[in-house]
């Protein structure tokens, strides 16, 4: 049987209401793009939808939250939509875990062409191209007492392609054997695609990167759905600030010059590889060698950071280098246990926490009396494993640091 | 480990040293101050640790050497070699600059490794616990001599706390500062919590940023109510805005609205007009027009008509002429034909006359004139072959010799002119002379030079036998030594024999028994020594013989050879110049005439092959003769005339067919141009007969003249003809144009007297008279229209004009400007009202966009992030620095309660030992970091009581109690003390010499250098060997430098010049050579060097002069070596 063809995009999480986080400072001349960033990056989405002729738009919730955005947000998704009404585009919105239909402001209205599913239970629309049904799309906003579950959403009797958009995590097994074509998922910041038979399942990401481990290029998806109902996905790229994690590996021949000149030489790949966005690249130097010693202890991180910056972070796109720092080894070299040192010692009586990761880490007599309950304490407080071998490895290179000096 | 000996091969002031063997318990070196002792222990630490920045200033070294030495140690696994070398190319000798540096170090099995080993055989321990503990210098001396009472005891603490280059309480110190500046324990200011702070104040503001939704709502709805009241006031005020201008409008058309009123009244008073249909009077125009201009026309056509006329009756016609005009034609399509027919009897007729010429070339070809061409058949022919053939041969054999004559000749005459020209240049005429005369020049010149070189040898010969002979005739008187020899031998012989005389005379027992045998062998040698005289002297004679014969030979010899000479000088040419350049020129020119013979060989050759063929040119004429004669033969045997050549017979054979071949041609072209003739002579007659018929004389000219001429009149015929045609054919137009335009006259005629009938008019001008009074009404109905087109433009989209009668037509003028001020008051009204809600609203408007652009949310949630993510890092590093201080806590608890006690315990006894028992205990509090020492009565004082020289007995006592600490864990390392009693007085030193050999009798090895005189002395009292570093004489160690300190000599008195160096090269191979110790030599005095040891010059340093590496090494010393390390340089920032 042979359809018309279909053209959607598949967009969600804007967090309008959450500009970029995890990072200590925020040089002056990129905090504007920062603050917009979100905003830019849902925009795009938008002239992903305007460029090319299509049919309906999919929101899978946690656009904004109303609330922390102000007037701002709202008024720019209306403006948004607006523009897509123009030329014909609908737009099809299930709410997330910030952005329920019950927390849209009541004096702004949407324009007609949006359609916000409810809370709660799934909500069928078939959507028309001119009095012709194109595609059965089936929705449900987070919110309510009411769970959304698969089992709600069903395909189209009569052979339309379905489209079910839904906000939140989801079980791959339970979700196939709907039968829906598409599962217009959201709630994952990164893409994300949980099968492609039968149907899809796909989660199109942020479109906009907010957080140094959101790294790489963040978007949208385009949907194709050729007459032969298969389904081709196409992600878009629409962040306008992308975050960077790099890593460089040195050793014992690795001098000051020679690992600046990997960091400039770095950075300008990174440039030439992504000349249309602004970069924060946050490095983190591992290995062996002496560079190691004065990257930890002395000002040479700071004034290798600097020289980045100053070099690469001030152009237009910008690569800005959030942070450079060295990670340490899981666990030090046996041979540094093996010292009658000081620090030996230290080690040694490290390795005790490394051995039995069930001796708890005890840092409440350092707190003071006041902070030894609440969050500072909790805070405090070292119970997460990686959190753990983190403090253990940095504290095992913090004591060799001042112990011996240098590095054994 | 222990150092069994070590080499300097050049570091500071010390070049070439070599201390070998170190004992393995305790050495004592004594020098003066600047003596090198310290630069000793800093070339220990530079072996074993690299040329760190601070003994980078000992190189390069000061009297040269390659930078760096040997180590030679003894470890439990065997013995070790530490080799350690700056490059001098590596920037050795800079400050600031980096070291390259080579260190191989040998294993007991004699491979080569490098820092790895050499660190396994320190037992891993780093340099700074090695300058801590082990090498300890005058600097920690000084420095602890410069420090406070407090200071002092916290130091003399942190080196029982820490054996490591860093103090484990500073440490810890340091990690408190940097964790409460994170987070005070205290609670006081710190960076967790102003971060704190600052979150929950960013949180606060970001919550009252929520209000803003909740504003933009309320504002929204005001903005709405304010629109719609607006949209009221507006509705009205539009309203009342129709009104006025209504009334504007009909005060504004009141004058023209009066005008189109009177024109209502005219119009009314002008009454009806009869009705001319549209467009009559336009139509009646057109028509009277075009009447005129049919009438014009048909003029026109009658004046051509005419013209035509008389045109047609000027054109005559020949008609004969014009019935002969298709045959004219026709002989006109002919006239290339006769063009082509004349061209080609012309052609034939020239290659009918080519052929006859080329017959008659022929013939001339063949020699026979112009008489019949003989004929020769095929077998006639054969028959002519042969002689053909013949004859041919013999004359190429013929022209074959003649040219080789002439060669032949031609090759004689070039060799002989080149001869001749070589002989005339040397003046010769005939070559075999000259060759024969200059031989025999040459062979004597040659003699002569060989009789001159043997008379030299033989001069040579007869010095050298003279020389000779002379030294025989010396030795007819043998050789002083063999003479006495001999002598001593007859004599030793002649005494034995008289010996055995008197024996056997006296009857001496001993004699008697060897009586005989001596006597015999007296004899022998006497008779022996007689014998080897008389051959010795008899042999020399001979040979004297010899050559005194050899001599007379040889002076015979010369003799001959002169007069030999003397007669080939007579034969000789007289010349100049030597006889040897004499030779060379001879040699020249013989040389010159030699390369002439084979020349003249090829001459004669080529003379003799220009005889031999002039005989065969002469048979070569007879058989060409023979020849001739057989061909004339055959020539008439074939019928032929005499004369032909066989080149004629072979033409006469081969043109016979071509021959045939013209013949026929010219037969062909004979009867081509006869018919051709003829076509062409019938055509003539037919032009001829045509012209006769169309009455045309064309007599004198050419038929083809003819032809032209009857063609020209022809065409001349074919125009008039065609000419009357055209005439015709415009006369019959002309006429059915005038019935056209005879038609239409009567056609326009009708339409015009319909016209006029239906307006009811006779005639046009009546017509006309009625047409001005329609367009006078028309001009007052289109002066009314446009008026009321004025009022229509004024009312325009506002209202009816019909509307305007109400208020126009009805009432007074002034009731209108009254209802205009009334209306005008309402609407002022009205807009304030509007204009308030619309300022309302655009406020409303202005606040709304004021909320929708603030961004203070995304900014404030921006300074947010940016703070959580400082406080999640301080809590994180936070986190760090409390797990290293609980680990440290611990570490420092173990030190405290296991290792330090036994350090303490261990300085405790040395202390005890050191004082006298004086003070018998040092402990520490676990709580504090002091030093408490206890007195002999059990009663403890803190350490700034203690007086300098205790403390730095205490301050030695801990150093001792450390490495004795060490080596009871296993690791053994040298001890090296540089000054370290200096300050102690005379008891004290005595109880620290006797606890230092006690040391070394427990096992430790101890290099103890001083400068003071009495200490030596003290250890030279407990039979310690002292070792003098100003001379190196002290056995059993060998001190050779080579190079010392000036001052050090200066003090001996001895000359620099004369100090010994001792060649270089491992300490077991040198072994042999060290001098045994010398009872007799004086300790201080000049050693003698030892055995094959050389000496080599040394700079001398002026007196006031300062060493300047000792200089450099007395700076360095100031700066400290326990190091403190400062705890995360961006931490502390």
């Amino acid at each position: 049987m042979s359809h018309a063809p279909l053209r959607f995009v598949h967009a969600g999480d804007f967090h309008l209401e959450q500009p970029p986080f995890g990072i200590a400072e925020a040089p002056s001349h990129l905090r504007e793009a920062l603050i917009e960033s979100a905003y830019r990056g849902a925009e795009r989405v938008f002239e992903v939808a305007l460029a090319e002729p299509t049919d309906l738009v999919v929101l899978a919730g946690d656009l904004l939250d109303p609330q922390k955005t102000g007037p701002r947000g709202p008024l720019f998704l209306v403006e948004q939509f607006e523009r897509l009404h123009q030329r014909g585009v609908s737009v099809y919105w299930a709410g997330g875990r910030v952005d329920p239909p019950s927390a849209w402001p009541t004096s702004l209205r949407l324009p007609d062409n949006v359609h916000v599913f409810p809370e709660g239970g799934p909500e069928t629309v078939v959507h028309l191209r001119g009095d012709v049904p194109l595609a059965r799309v089936v929705g449900a906003s987070r919110g309510g007492s009411r769970r959304v579950r698969p089992i709600d959403f069903a395909p189209d009797p009569a052979g339309l392609v379905s489209i079910a958009v839904v906000h939140g995590k989801a079980n791959p097994e339970r979700l196939k054997a709907r039968g829906i074509d598409y599962w217009a998922l959201g709630g994952s910041h990164r893409q994300a695609t949980l099968f492609t038979s039968p149907g899809t399942a796909h989660y199109p990401g942020t479109p906009q990167g907010r957080h140094p481990d959101q790294t790489g290029p963040h978007g949208c998806t385009v949907v194709q759905v050729d007459p032969q109902r298969r389904l081709q996905t196409t992600f878009v790229p629409t962040d306008v600030l992308r975050w960077q994690a790099e890593r460089l590996e040195v050793d014992e021949s690795t001098d000051r010059a020679g690992l600046e000149r990997r960091l400039h030489d770095r950075v300008q790949a990174l440039r030439e590889a992504h000349p249309a966005v602004d970069l924060m690249v946050s490095f983190s130097i591992a290995g062996s060698g002496p560079v190691l010693g004065p990257l930890r202890r002395g000002n040479l991180a700071a004034e290798l950071l600097e020289a980045l910056r100053r070099e690469h972070g001030t152009g237009t796109p910008a690569a800005w280098c959030v942070a450079l720092a060295v990670e340490p080894p899981a666990e030090p070299p046996a041979a540094w246990y093996e010292q009658e040192t000081i620090a030996g010692d230290f080690l040694r009586e490290l390795r005790r926490y490394h051995a039995e990761p069930e001796l708890p880490i005890a840092l409440d007599a350092f707190l003071p009396e006041e902070h030894r309950t609440g969050p500072v304490a909790l805070a405090a407080r070292i119970d997460e494993a990686a959190d753990r071998q983190r403090v253990l490895a940095e504290t095992a290179m913090l004591g060799v640091d001042l112990l011996s000096g240098e590095e054994p | 480990m222990k150092i069994t000996a070590l080499e300097v091969d050049g570091f500071g002031i010390w070049s070439g040293l070599r201390l070998d063997p170190l004992s393995d318990g305790l050495s004592v070196f004594f020098g003066p101050n600047e003596a090198g002792k310290t630069t000793l222990m800093q070339f220990v630490r530079s072996v074993l640790y690299g040329f760190s920045a601070e003994r980078r200033r000992y190189l390069p070294p000061v009297h040269g050497g390659r930078p760096g030495g040997t180590l030679y140690l003894l470890s439990p696994d065997g013995r070790y070699v530490v080799r350690r070398h700056a490059d001098p190319a590596g920037g050795a000798g800079g400050a600031g600059g980096a070291t390259a540096e080579h260190v191989e170090v040998l294993a007991p099995d004699g491979s080569s490794h490098g820092e790895p080993l050499l660190e396994a055989v320190l037992c891993r321990v780093g340099e700074p616990v090695f300058n801590n503990v082990f090498a300890v210098g005058l600097n920690e001396v000084q420095e602890l001599a410069t420090l406070n009472d407090t200071e002092a005891a916290r130091l003399l603490y942190r080196l029982t706390i820490g054996m490591d280059q860093v103090s484990l309480v500073d440490v810890m110190r340091q990690l408190d500062s940097s964790r409460n500046r994170l987070l005070d324990r205290s609670g006081g200011p710190c960076q967790v919590l102003q971060l704190l702070g600052q979150r929950d104040q960013l949180r606060g503001e970001i919550r009252e940023l929520d209000e803003l939704g909740r504003r933009h709502g309320r504002l929204t709805a005001e903005w709405e109510q304010a629109g719609r009241e607006s949209a009221r006031l507006e509705g009205e005020s539009r309203e009342l805005s129709a009104q006025l201008r209504t009334v504007e409008i009909g005060l504004a058309v009141r004058p023209r609205w009066q005008e189109r009123t009177l024109l209502d009244d005219q119009l009314a008073a002008l009454g009806p007009t009869p009705a001319i249909p549209p467009g009559a009077g336009r139509r009646l125009e057109r028509i009277q027009a075009s009447l005129e201009k049919r009438q014009e026309a048909l003029d026109e056509l009658e004046l051509r008509r005419e013209e035509i006329r008389r045109e047609r009756a000027e054109l005559e016609v020949n008609d004969a002429l014009w019935r002969q005009g298709p045959r004219i034609e026709a002989l006109g399509e002919q006239e290339a034909w006769m063009d082509s027919l004349a061209g080609r009897v012309v052609e034939l007729e020239n290659e009918m006359a080519g052929a006859r010429s080329q017959l008659e070339r022929h013939a001339q070809r063949l020699g026979i004139g112009r008489g019949p061409i003989p004929s020769i058949s095929p077998q006639s022919l054969a028959a002519l072959r042969r002689p053909a053939a013949e004859l041919r041969r013999c004359r190429r054999d013929l022209d074959e010799v003649r040219r080789r004559v002439e060669s032949s000749h031609e090759t004689a005459q070039s060799l002989d002119d080149e001869i001749q020209s070589a002989l005339e240049s040397r003046g010769e005429r005939q070559l075999t002379e000259a060759t024969d005369r200059v031989g025999a020049l040459v062979e004597q010149l040659r003699r002569r030079i060989q009789i001159d070189e043997r008379l030299d040898e033989i001069d040579r010969h007869l010095a050298e036998l003279g020389q000779r002979s002379q030294g025989l005739m010396d030795r007819q008187m043998l050789p002083a030594g063999v003479l006495l020899g001999l002598g001593g031998v007859f004599v030793a012989g002649a005494v034995l024999v008289m010996l055995a005389a008197v024996g056997l005379l006296a009857s001496s027992a001993l004699l008697g028994r060897l009586g005989w045998p001596a006597a015999l062998v007296g004899l022998a040698a006497a008779g022996g020594a007689v014998i080897a005289k008389l051959m010795l002297e008899r042999s020399d004679a001979r040979k004297a013989d010899a050559c005194q014969r050899q001599i007379r030979m040889l002076q015979l010899q010369r003799k001959q050879a002169k007069e030999e000479r003397a007669t080939l000088d007579r034969q000789l040419p007289p010349g100049e110049g030597s006889l040897q350049a004499r030779l060379q020129e001879a040699e020249r020119e013989l040389a010159g005439l030699e390369d002439l013979v084979p020349l003249d060989a090829r001459r004669h050759a080529a003379r003799g092959e220009a005889d031999s063929a002039a005989d065969q040119v002469r048979q070569a004429e007879e058989e060409m003769a023979a020849a001739v004669r057989r061909w004339k033969e055959a020539i008439a045997a074939a019928g032929l005339p005499k004369g032909l050549r066989p080149k004629q017979v072979k033409h006469l054979a081969s043109g016979r067919d071509q021959r045939r071949q013209i013949e026929l041609r010219l037969e062909r072209s004979g009867e081509d141009l006869a018919r051709r003739r003829a076509e062409l002579e019938a055509l003539h007659a037919r032009i001829a007969q045509v012209a006769g018929e169309a009455g045309m004389t064309l007599d004198g000219r050419s038929p083809v003249e003819q032809l032209h001429a009857l063609a020209e009149a022809a065409a001349r015929q074919r125009v008039r003809v065609e000419r009357r045609q055209t005439l015709r054919e415009q006369w019959r137009g002309l006429r059915r144009q005038r019935a056209r335009h005879q038609a239409g006259l009567a056609r326009l005629t009708g339409r015009r007297r319909r016209i006029l009938e239906r307006v009811g008019v006779k005639d046009p001008e009546e017509f006309r008279q009625l047409a001005a009074r329609h367009a006078h009404a028309a001009d007052l109905r289109s002066r009314q229209e446009s008026l009321h087109r004025e009022i229509e433009a004024v009312t325009a989209g506002h209202c009816p004009v019909e509307a305007l009668a109400e208020l126009l037509d009805v009432g007074p003028a002034h009731d209108l400007e009254a209802r205009r001020d009334q209306l005008r008051a309402l609407l002022d009204a009205c807009a304030a009202q509007l204009r308030q809600r619309l300022e309302d609203r655009g406020r409303l408007g202005e606040q709304l966009k004021v909320l929708a652009d603030n961004r203070t949310g995304a900014q404030k949630q921006l300074d947010l992030g940016m703070i959580e993510k400082r406080l999640a890092d301080a809590v994180s590093r936070w986190k760090v620095l409390a797990l290293a201080s609980e680990v440290l806590e611990a570490v420092r608890k173990n030190y405290e309660q296991t290792r330090q006690p036994e350090t303490l315990q261990e300085a405790s006894g040395y202390f005890a030992q050191m004082t006298g028992g004086r003070y018998r205990r040092v402990w520490t509090p676990l709580s504090d970091d002091v030093l408490v020492i206890d007195d002999a009565q059990g009663k403890p004082c803190p350490v700034e009581i203690l007086s300098r020289g205790v403390r730095e007995q205490l301050f030695l006592c801990l150093r001792l109690a450390l490495a004795t600490c060490y080596a009871r864990r296993g690791v053994a390392l040298p001890m090296i003390l540089d000054d370290v009693l200096v300050n102690f007085d005379g008891q004290r030193a005595k109880a620290a010499v006797d606890v230092l050999r006690g040391l070394a009798a427990g096992g430790h090895q101890l290099l103890v250098f001083t400068c003071h005189e009495h200490i030596a002395k003290l250890f030279q009292a407990i039979d310690v060997e002292v070792h003098d570093l100003a001379d190196g004489s002290a056995p059993p160690l060998a001190i050779t430098p080579a190079q010392k300190p000036a001052k050090a000599r200066r003090r001996r008195g001895g000359s620099p010049e004369e100090l010994p160096r001792e060649a270089a090269g491992p300490p077991e191979e040198r072994q042999p050579t060290v001098a045994p110790p010398s009872p007799a030599a004086p300790p201080k005095e000049e050693p003698s060097p030892p055995r094959e040891v050389a000496a080599e010059p040394m700079e001398r340093l002026a007196p006031w002069e300062e060493d300047p590496a000792e200089k450099a090494m007395a700076e360095d010393e100031t700066l400290g070596v326990i190091g403190y390390p400062t705890y995360g340089g961006s931490e502390a920032a």
